[in-house]
C-alpha cells in the first residue's frame, strides 16, 4: 500500500518526460495510473467491508517516534476510491481540455503529485504523516490554481487559497503536536482507543480550536469560505478535482477521522454543528446571486461541505450514516457538473448563464450528463442524490428543530441552484455564444456520463454501495454499524418533507429575481464580510510593517545604538530593582589616599573633557589623559604588566589617531539640543547602572577562587615568578596566540582597505 | 593519548590562514588561494572521522574538544567551503586583490571553531573577537562601494560596543562565581542557592547582549538589514550561517554549564527576545523589495524560532537547535548561493524584481530556489519543515505552549513573503527588456555542483532525516 | 578606592555610550576607546583590588597568596590589545569612508536603506 501512495510522487517527477512520448493522447495515457490504483483499492473492498482494516507501517524518523503508517479502513477506502476514480476521469478530460497548452506537462506533474498527497492524507494513520500530506495538497493545489500564471486574478486567488489553507495548516500542526503530547501517541488508532485522557485535559479546548482551524480553512467553512469561489480561477479540471471531489473534502475527512478522538463532547457538538449549519445556509444563499457557472457550483459545494460538517458535528449514528451517503452522492454529481461547466466553457467560450441557452440541441450528450447531475443535486428520485437527501432529513429530524429548518431551507435553495447550473443552459432558446457549440470529443464527455450512470445506478440500486458506506460509517463511529438504503421508504414524514422542499425549490426558481431583490440586504454581510476582513488583515500587516520600518529601521546608526542602550538600561534597572540588594553597597571613602584621589579625578576630568571637546585634537588628547590614568590605576593596584601594555598601546593609538585624522575639520554641531539631552540621559542611565553593579560586586564577600591555582603552580610548573606572564605564556599560550591573531586580522583588514589607494594610483 | 592531538582540527584551521599568508606573499593567484582554503577546511573534516570517537580531554580548561565541538567544527568548515566556492565566482567579477579575502574568511572560521570548543570566558572572548575583526574586514571588503564601507562602519561600531558589554558581563559573573571556566561554574552554581544574585543576573544580561548582537535577534538586530544588503553576497551568506552558528553552539554549551537557563527571569527575557524576533522579523520582511534585506529580516525571525528551542533547554531542545541550524545552513547557503551565482558584472541579483520570469529562462535554478524558500517557510518534504517541527516538538515537550502558538502565528506571516518571491519567478518575463539583470550567466561547474548538492541535501533531510538525527543525538549527547 | 573607581567606570561607560550616539564617525571611535578603557578598568575592579602587590612570586618562595588576582589580568591584557586592533581598523575604515563620501557625518550614510 505504501507503493500505491508513493508511486504517484515518482510518476509525477517522470511526467514531463512521459508527456513527450505521448503528446497527443497524454490524458488517456496518464489516466491509466489512477485507474490501476482504483482497481487496486477495489481489490481490498472485500476485506475492508468485512471489517478488516489493512494496515502497514514503515519506520521513518524513529528518533522522533515517527513512522509512516497507512491504514485502509472503510472511511479511507471510500475517499481513496473517490480520489482515484474521479482522478482517472479528470486526467482523461484534462488531456483534451488543456490540449496544446504549453504548460500541460507541468499540469500532469502537479496533479499526480496532488493525487498522491491526497491519498496520503486519507490513508495515513500517523498524524504527523497526515499533516505532511495535508500541507503537500495545499502546496500542489497552489500551483494548480495558479496554473494560468499570467492572469493577475489567478495568482491572487492561488495566493489567497494557500494563505488561508496554509494558516490553517500551521494551526493544525500545533494542534497535532499538542494532541500527540497529551495523548502519548501520534497514531490515530491509538489515540482513538484512549480518548478520555485527551478530552479530559485542560488544553482540550485549545487542541480542538487548532484542529478545527485546520479543518475549517481547508473545507472552506464560514468565515473562511471566501477562498474557494475565488479559486475558480483554476482551469476547470482542477476545480472539478480539487474543489468538488477531493481537497476541500480533506477538512471533512479530518473531522470524520478525528471524531472518535476529539468528538462527543458538548463543545464539539455545538461548534462543529454550528459552523456547519451556518456555512450550508449562507453559501446556498450566495450561490443564487452568481452568474458564472463555476461560481454557482463553487458556492453550492461550500454549502454541501457545511452540510457534511454539520452532520459530523451531530455525530450520532444516523448523522454519520447520512454524512457518508451525502458525501458519495455529492462526489458523483458535483464532479460531473464541473466537467459539464468546463465543456460548455470550452465549446461556447463563455460560462455566464445569462448568455447561455438551448444547448440541448448542439450538445446532446453533455446535456444528458448535466441533466442527471442536476437532478441528483436537486435531490430528485430516482437519482442517488435523493437517497442522500432522505438520509440527511432522517438524521436532522432526529436532531433538533433549528437544524431541520436550516436543512430544508438549504435543500430548497440548492434545488433552485441545481436548476440554474444544470438545466437552464440547455433549455430555452438558443443564444449567440462566442464560439459555435457542439459536443466535445469522447474524452470530455466520458466523465459526466460515467458519473451520471453511477448516480442513476446507485439511485435505483442503493444496495450496491451500501456495504462500503456502512464500513465507512463504522470507522467514523468506531463501532460496527449496518445501514439499509432504499429509494422507496414508503409514504412517511420524510417524503412529505422532500415534497415540500421540491415545491419550495420550484417556487424559488420561478420567482428567483424577486427573491434576490427582496433578500439582497443580507448579501453584504455574508459575502463581503470575510473577504473584507482578509483584505483588512493584509493591509494591517503592511501598515504595521511600514510603521516599524520608519520608527525602528531607518538606517541611522545612532538610533540603533540608542534603542539597544535604552533596552539595556531599562532591563538592567528592572533586574537591579527586583533582585538587587542595595544595602550591601558600601561606599567607603575613607581608605582612598591622596594620590588615588588625584588619579581618579584626572580620569574623570579626562572623560568629561573628551566628550566636551570642540576639536578633534583636543578630544584625542583628553582621551590620552583617560588612557594614562587607567594605566596609573593598574600600577597602583598591583598590575605592572597591564600598566606597561596600557601605556604602550595608548601611545600607539594616540599616534595613529593623529596620523589618520590630523586634517579633519573641527567637529560640527550636528545634533539638536533635545537629542543631546536624550542621549545624555541614556548614557547616564547605563553608566549609573554600571557604577552600582561594580559597587555590589566589590562589596560582596570575596571568596578564594580558582585562580589561586595559578598562584600556587606558577613557579612550580611554569618556572616563572610573574604569574600573569606565566599564565599568558605557559598556561595560556593560547590567549597570546589569539591576541596575536586578532591583531594580525586587524592588520590584514587595514591593509586591504589602504591598498585601494595604491590600486587606484596604478590604475589611473 | 597526547591531549594536543585532539586539538588537531583547530590547529589545522589555524594553520590554513598562515599557509595562505605565506603563499600570497610569494605568489598571488586567486585559484591557488581558493584551493588552499578548500583544502584547509577539508582537512579537519577528514580528521573528524578519526577523532570523533576518541575521548575528549579538556585542554587546560580553555577548550574542550568533544563530540559536540567536533560536530559543529565540521558543520562550520563545510559551510565555509561552500562560501569559498561562491566567493570565487563573485570575486572574479570585482576589481582589486582577491586573495586576502580568503585569508580573512579562514581566520573567521578559525575564530568560530574556537567559539564552538570554548569552555572558558577567555577563549569565548578571543574566539568572538577573532571572528568579529575578520568580519569587519570582510564586510567592508569592496572598498570602492559606498554601501560596503557604510555596512562595515555600522557593523564595527555595534560589534565593538557589544564586546564592551560582553566583557562587563564576564567580569560580573566572575565577581559572583569566582571562575571563568564553564565546567567549574557548574559545580559553583550547584553549591549556591537557587536565588540568583543581581551580579549573576546582570552578567547573564550582558552575555545575552553580546550573543544577541551576533545572532541579530531583536532588539540587537538592527545592523542586520543594512549589513546584509551592503556586504558582498558571499559574506552575507557567511554572516547568516557560520557566524551565527558558532554563536549558537557557544550559547548552548554555556547554557548547559553556566546555568544561563536555570533561572526563570533569564528564560523569560529570552522568551521575550524570541517572540519579538519572530514577529518583528517576519513583519518587516513583508515590505522588502531587496532580497538580501528580506533574508536579513527572515533570518531574524528564524533565530527567534531557534531561541524557542534554546529556551526549551531539554535534551530535545539541544537536538532541535542543532537540527534546525543544519537545515537553516543548507537553505541559507543555497539561497545566497543562487543570488551570487545569478549576479553578473553589471548587476547583483538582489532585487526581487530581478527574479521576474526566472522560471522561463532558468527552470532548474528557479525550481531549486523555490524549494529553498519552501524550506524557509517550513513546508513539508524539506529540511526546514523537519527543523521547524522538531523545534515545535521541543517547545511542546517543555510545556512552552504560548511560545509554540506564537511561533505558529508568526510563521503564517512568513508564508506570505516567501510565496511572493516564488510567484514572481513564475510570472512571465517582463516585456520591457531593460531589466539590467539578464540572468544568463552560466554557473561554473563547482557552483553548479555545490548548489545541486545543497538542494539534494535539502530534500534528503526533509524526507529521510533519520541519519542526520542520530548523528546529532550522538554529538549533542556529549554535551553535559 | 572601589567607590571612586566605580564612579570612574560609570562615567567612562556613560561618556562612551554618549559618544557612540554622535553623528561624527571620529567621535564614534573615540567613544569605542572610552568604552574599552571602561571595560578593562571594570574587569580589573570587579575582580577585587589588592593594593600594590603584583602577582609576582618573590625569590625564595614557591607560591604566594594575597596578591592581585592574575586571571582577570590576563583577560584585561587580551582586551586591551584587541581593542587596539579594533580601533586601528575602525580609524582606517572611517578614513576611507571620509574619502569616499566626503563627510564624517553618519547621517549621510544610509544608502542601504529602502
Amino acid at each position: 500500500m505504501i507503493y500505491a501512495v508513493l508511486s504517484g510522487f515518482v510518476l509525477a517527477l517522470l511526467a514531463p518526460a512521459l508527456y513527450r512520448l505521448s503528446a497527443r493522447w497524454s490524458g488517456v495515457v496518464f489516466s491509466v495510473f489512477p485507474a490501476i490504483l482504483a482497481l487496486y483499492f477495489l481489490s481490498h473492498m472485500e476485506a475492508v467491508v468485512g471489517g478488516e482494516a489493512v494496515r502497514v507501517a514503515w519506520p521513518w524518523m524513529p528518533a522522533m517516534g515517527l513512522e509512516l503508517s497507512f491504514n485502509l479502513d472503510g472511511l479511507g477506502l471510500l475517499f481513496a476510491l473517490a480520489i482515484t476514480v474521479v482522478g482517472t476521469l479528470i486526467i482523461t478530460y484534462a488531456g483534451s481540455y488543456l490540449h496544446g497548452h504549453p504548460s500541460l506537462p507541468r499540469f500532469y506533474l502537479f496533479i499526480l503529485m496532488f493525487m498522491a498527497s491526497m491519498l496520503g492524507v486519507v490513508l495515513s494513520d500517523n498524524l504527523i504523516a497526515l499533516f505532511i500530506f495535508w500541507e503537500l495538497t495545499s502546496v500542489t493545489s497552489y500551483f494548480l490554481i495558479g496554473f494560468e500564471h499570467d492572469k493577475d486574478t489567478a495568482r491572487a486567488a492561488a495566493l489567497q487559497a494557500l494563505l488561508v489553507t496554509g494558516t490553517g495548516g500551521l494551526a493544525l500542526m500545533a494542534g497535532v503536536l499538542l494532541m500527540g503530547q497529551i495523548g502519548g501517541s501520534f497514531e490515530i488508532s491509538a489515540l482513538a482507543a484512549d480518548n478520555a485522557a485527551l478530552q479530559g485535559h485542560r488544553l482540550y479546548p485549545l487542541v480542538l480550536a487548532l484542529v478545527l482551524a485546520g479543518a475549517f480553512t481547508k473545507s472552506a467553512q464560514v468565515p473562511f469560505h471566501f477562498w474557494l469561489p475565488s479559486a475558480m480561477e483554476a482551469p476547470t479540471p482542477v476545480s472539478a478535482y480539487l474543489h468538488s471531489a477531493t481537497m476541500v473534502k480533506a477538512g471533512v475527512y479530518l473531522l470524520a477521522r478525528l471524531s472518535p478522538v476529539l468528538g462527543g463532547s458538548d463543545i464539539w457538538l455545538y461548534v462543529v454543528t454550528g459552523f456547519g449549519a451556518a456555512t450550508m445556509l449562507a453559501s446556498a444563499y450566495q450561490a443564487l446571486y452568481q452568474t458564472d457557472l463555476k461560481k454557482i457550483l463553487a458556492y453550492s459545494t461550500v454549502s454541501v461541505l457545511g452540510t457534511l460538517t454539520m452532520l459530523i458535528g451531530l455525530g450520532d449514528k444516523l448523522a454519520i450514516k447520512a454524512a457518508m451517503v451525502f458525501l458519495m452522492a455529492h462526489v458523483l454529481y458535483k464532479a460531473a457538473l464541473f466537467l459539464v461547466a468546463g465543456s460548455i466553457d470550452h465549446e461556447t467560450g463563455t460560462r455566464d448563464i445569462r448568455n447561455l441557452g438551448g444547448l440541448r440541441k448542439t450538445m446532446p450528450i453533455i446535456c444528458a450528463g448535466a441533466a442527471v447531475g442536476a437532478l441528483s443535486m436537486a435531490g430528485l428520485p430516482p437519482f442517488f442524490g435523493f437517497v442522500g437527501k432522505e438520509a440527511l432529513y432522517e438524521a436532522v429530524t432526529h436532531g433538533n428543530l433549528p437544524v431541520t429548518v436550516i436543512a430544508v431551507l438549504t435543500s430548497m435553495l440548492l434545488f433552485a441552484v441545481a436548476w440554474l447550473a444544470g438545466i437552464r443552459p440547455f433549455s430555452g432558446a438558443e443564444t449567440h455564444t462566442p464560439k459555435h457549440a457542439h459536443d466535445p470529443p469522447w474524452t470530455m464527455w466520458l466523465g459526466p456520463v460515467f458519473l451520471g450512470c453511477l448516480s442513476v445506478l446507485f439511485g435505483f440500486m442503493p444496495v450496491l454501495p451500501e456495504k462500503l458506506l456502512s464500513a465507512a460509517a463504522s470507522s467514523v463511529l468506531a463501532k460496527e454499524v449496518h445501514m439499509h438504503l432504499a429509494l422507496w421508504h414508503g409514504f412517511n414524514a420524510l417524503l412529505v418533507l422532500s415534497l415540500v422542499t421540491f415545491a419550495l425549490g420550484v417556487l424559488v426558481y420561478w420567482q428567483l429575481e424577486t427573491i434576490k431583490r427582496v433578500t439582497a440586504f443580507a448579501l453584504p454581510a455574508v459575502h463581503r464580510g470575510p473577504s473584507h476582513w482578509y483584505a483588512l488583515w493584509l493591509r494591517f500587516l503592511n501598515w504595521s510593517a511600514v510603521g516599524q520600518t520608519r520608527v525602528l529601521q531607518n538606517g541611522y546608526l545612532r538610533l540603533y545604538l540608542a534603542t539597544i542602550m535604552t533596552v539595556t538600561a531599562v532591563l538592567a534597572w528592572y533586574t537591579f530593582l527586583t533582585y538587587g540588594d542595595v544595602t550591601v553597597v558600601a561606599m567607603d571613602w575613607g581608605d582612598i589616599g591622596v594620590h588615588e584621589w588625584v588619579v581618579g579625578l584626572v580620569a574623570l576630568v579626562g572623560a568629561i573633557a573628551t566628550v566636551r571637546a570642540q576639536t578633534f585634537l583636543r578630544a584625542v588628547m583628553a582621551l590620552g589623559v583617560v588612557g594614562y590614568s587607567v594605566a596609573l590605576i593598574f600600577v597602583l593596584y598591583g598590575a605592572p604588566d597591564l600598566a606597561m601594555t596600557q601605556f604602550l598601546i595608548e601611545t600607539l593609538s594616540l599616534i595613529l589617531f593623529v596620523f589618520v585624522f590630523y586634517y579633519m575639520p573641527p567637529f560640527k554641531r550636528f545634533s539638536r539640543r533635545v537629542v543631546i539631552v536624550r542621549h545624555a540621559v541614556i548614557g547616564t542611565a547605563v553608566g549609573a547602572f554600571f557604577t552600582l553593579l561594580v559597587l555590589v560586586a566589590t562589596s560582596v564577600q570575596w571568596h578564594p577562587t580558582i585562580s589561586t591555582y595559578f598562584s600556587e603552580n606558577s613557579y612550580l610548573m611554569g618556572q616563572g615568578r610573574n604569574i600573569v606572564n606565566v599564565i599568558l605564556v605557559d598556561f595560556r599560550g593560547f590567549d597570546t596566540l589569539g591576541e596575536i591573531t586578532v591583531l594580525a586580522v586587524a592588520g590584514i583588514g587595514v591593509y586591504s582597505l589602504i591598498r585601494l589607494r595604491l590600486g587606484k594610483g596604478r590604475g589611473s | 593519548m597526547n591531549p594536543f592531538s585532539a586539538l588537531t582540527p583547530i590547529v589545522l584551521l589555524g594553520l590554513t590562514p598562515l599557509v595562505l599568508m605565506l603563499v600570497i606573499s610569494f605568489h598571488r593567484s586567486h585559484r591557488l588561494a581558493v584551493v588552499i582554503s578548500l583544502v584547509g577546511m577539508a582537512l579537519p573534516l577528514a580528521l573528524l572521522a578519526g577523532t570523533a570517537t576518541s575521548a575528549a580531554p579538556p585542554l587546560a580548561p580553555l577548550l574542550i574538544i568533544d563530540g559536540y565541538a567536533l560536530f559543529y567544527i565540521g558543520l562550520l568548515s563545510t559551510a565555509t567551503m561552500v562560501v569559498v566556492v561562491l566567493s570565487y565566482g563573485f570575486l572574479e567579477r570585482v576589481p582589486g586583490n582577491r586573495e586576502e579575502f580568503y585569508l580573512l574568511l579562514t581566520l573567521a572560521t578559525f575564530g568560530c571553531a574556537v567559539l564552538t570548543a570554548s569552555n572558558h570566558f577567555i577563549s569565548f572572548f578571543l574566539g568572538l573577537e577573532i571572528l568579529s575583526v575578520s568580519l569587519y574586514g570582510l564586510v567592508a571588503y569592496l572598498r570602492t562601494t559606498r554601501t560596503a564601507l557604510e555596512s562595515g562602519i555600522k557593523y564595527l561600531i555595534l560589534a565593538a560596543a557589544s564586546a564592551a558589554f560582553l566583557l562587563f558581563g564576564m567580569a560580573l559573573i566572575y565577581a559572583d562565581l569566582g571562575t571563568m571556566d564553564f565546567t567549574a561554574m557548574t559545580s559553583v552554581l550547584a553549591a549556591k542557592t537557587r536565588e540568583p544574585s543581581v551580579l549573576l543576573l546582570g552578567g547573564f544580561g550582558m552575555v545575552i547582549i553580546g550573543a544577541g548582537f551576533k545572532l541579530a535577534v531583536v532588539p540587537f538586530h538592527m545592523w542586520a538589514p543594512d549589513v546584509y544588503q551592503g556586504a558582498p553576497t558571499p559574506v552575507t551568506a557567511y554572516l547568516t550561517t557560520v557566524s551565527k552558528g558558532a554563536m549558537v553552539a557557544l550559547l548552548l554549551r554555556y547554557g548547559q554549564y553556566g546555568g544561563l537557563l536555570d533561572y526563570d527571569s533569564v528564560a523569560s527575557v529570552l522568551a521575550v527576545i524570541a517572540v519579538l524576533s519572530m514577529f518583528l522579523g517576519n513583519l518587516l520582511a513583508l515590505l522588502q523589495d531587496n532580497l538580501k534585506r528580506l533574508l536579513a529580516y527572515s533570518s531574524i525571525a528564524h533565530l527567534g524560532y531557534l531561541l524557542v528551542a534554546v529556551i526549551a533547554a531539554s535534551r530535545e531542545g539541544s537536538h532541535a537547535v542543532t537540527f534546525y541550524l543544519v537545515a537553516y545552513f543548507i537553505t541559507s547557503l543555497g539561497i545566497f548561493g543562487i543570488i551570487t551565482a545569478l549576479s553578473d558584472e553589471r548587476k547583483e541579483a538582489d532585487e526581487i524584481s530581478d527574479y521576474r520570469g526566472l522560471f522561463w529562462r532558468r527552470p532548474w535554478v528557479s525550481g531549486a530556489l523555490s524549494l529553498m524558500l519552501f524550506s524557509l517557510a517550513g513546508i513539508p518534504l524539506t529540511a526546514g519543515f523537519v527543523g521547524k517541527f522538531y523545534v515545535l516538538t521541543a517547545g511542546v515537550l517543555s510545556d512552552l505552549w504560548a511560545l509554540v502558538i506564537l511561533l505558529v502565528v508568526s510563521s503564517v506571516i512568513g508564508l506570505y513573503y516567501y510565496l511572493r518571491i516564488i510567484i514572481t519567478m513564475y510570472l512571465s518575463a517582463p516585456e520591457d527588456p531593460s531589466s539590467p539583470l539578464s540572468a544568463t550567466r552560466r554557473f561554473s561547474l563547482p557552483e553548479g555542483l555545490v548548489l545541486a548538492g545543497l538542494t539534494v541535501l535539502l530534500i534528503w533531510f526533509g524526507i529521510y532525516p533519520a541519519p542526520l538525527l542520530s548523528a546529532i543525538q550522538a554529538a549533542v549527547g556529549s554535551l553535559a | 578606592m572601589e567607590a571612586l573607581l566605580a564612579i570612574v567606570i560609570g562615567v567612562l561607560y556613560a561618556s562612551g555610550v554618549y559618544m557612540l550616539m554622535r553623528r561624527s564617525i571620529v567621535k564614534l571611535i573615540i567613544g569605542l576607546a572610552l568604552l574599552a578603557h571602561g571595560a578593562s578598568l571594570l574587569v580589573f575592579t570587579a575582580a577585587g583590588l589588592t593594593r600594590a602587590v603584583p602577582p609576582v612570586i618573590p625569590y625564595g618562595e614557591k607560591a604566594v597568596t594575597g596578591v592581585a588576582d592574575p586571571l582577570p589580568q590576563a583577560l584585561i591584557l587580551t582586551a586591551i590589545v584587541i581593542s587596539f586592533g579594533v580601533q586601528a581598523f575602525a580609524m582606517v575604515l572611517a578614513y576611507r569612508a571620509y574619502q569616499t563620501v566626503g563627510t564624517d557625518d553618519l547621517d549621510d550614510m544610509k544608502a542601504t536603506d529602502t
